[in-house]
């Protein structure tokens, strides 16, 4: 493993602990953090992959591989009492000044413990990553119209990126 | 990945430092964040909800006819 992948490694898992702090203490919410690893891919396939409420076709296994060629990608499973909760990835612009979340996935089951509330985990992992990396901005990219009150909620507001694609914007503190 | 890309991370030292100042600002700025969720919980639209997680009921499932990167 590079230098490059090491560091990024070390850096999501510092971003994964901080926001397990936040979310626990701040927002009272039992969560674990974590990678996408083999622990998470398996409960995806044993739990949603086949769920018929599921919402979308993404094959996780598949998303991960091809993420994971970027060192500097971001990737998250949310976990609560050993539910896998929700699945995100996203990357880090090239002038490492945007981090873009691409791919979102809430557990289909509906009594899972965190319903409701994926989004916020998603974002407070997304924004400690992008907080210790030195990013200005996080984006949601394409957000589904019927959620937009609720990015808006959470910060965000509506632009476009600088390759015209619509995105939920939300400027970060560092 | 290029030497320029590595340029522009952190130290592990300084990465622990932000760290620590994302969750101390988180905690300083803890009150009005919590006010904010629990209003945010309070109004739940379901709907509304389920879609801000990626997550919807099965009748309005968009199975290959969304976006790949809609979140």
């Amino acid at each position: 493993m590079s230098n490059a992948w090491e560091r990024y490694y070390a850096i999501r898992k510092l971003a994964y602990e901080a926001a397990e702090i936040t979310l626990s203490e701040v927002y009272g919410l039992p969560v674990q953090l974590t990678e996408i690893g083999d622990d998470a891919l398996e409960a995806f396939e044993e739990h949603w992959l086949h769920h018929p409420y599921r919402r979308y076709d993404w094959e996780w296994r598949d998303v991960v591989e091809s993420w994971e060629n970027r060192p500097s990608h971001f990737e998250v499973a949310i976990w609560c009492n050993s539910y896998l909760s929700g699945l995100a990835v996203g990357k880090v612009s090239d002038g490492k000044l945007v981090l873009s979340i691409y791919l979102l996935e809430g557990s289909p089951v509906e009594t899972h413990p965190l319903k409701g509330l994926v989004r916020f985990c998603v974002v407070e992992a997304a924004e400690a990553y992008a907080t210790i990396l030195g990013c200005d901005e996080l984006h949601l990219r394409q957000p589904v119209d019927g959620a937009l009150p609720l990015y808006f909620d959470m910060g965000f507001f509506l632009a476009t990126n600088q390759a015209n694609v619509v995105v939920c914007s939300k400027e970060l503190n560092r | 990945m290029t030497s320029e890309d590595l340029s522009h991370l952190p130290s592990l030292e300084e990465a622990r430092e932000r760290a620590r100042r994302f969750v101390a600002r988180r905690k300083a700025e803890g009150d009005a964040r919590l006010q904010k969720y629990k209003e945010t919980a309070k109004s739940l639209n379901v709907r509304a909800a389920d879609e801000a997680d990626g997550d919807y009921p099965v009748g309005n499932r968009k199975k290959d006819t969304g976006s790949k990167f809609e979140i």
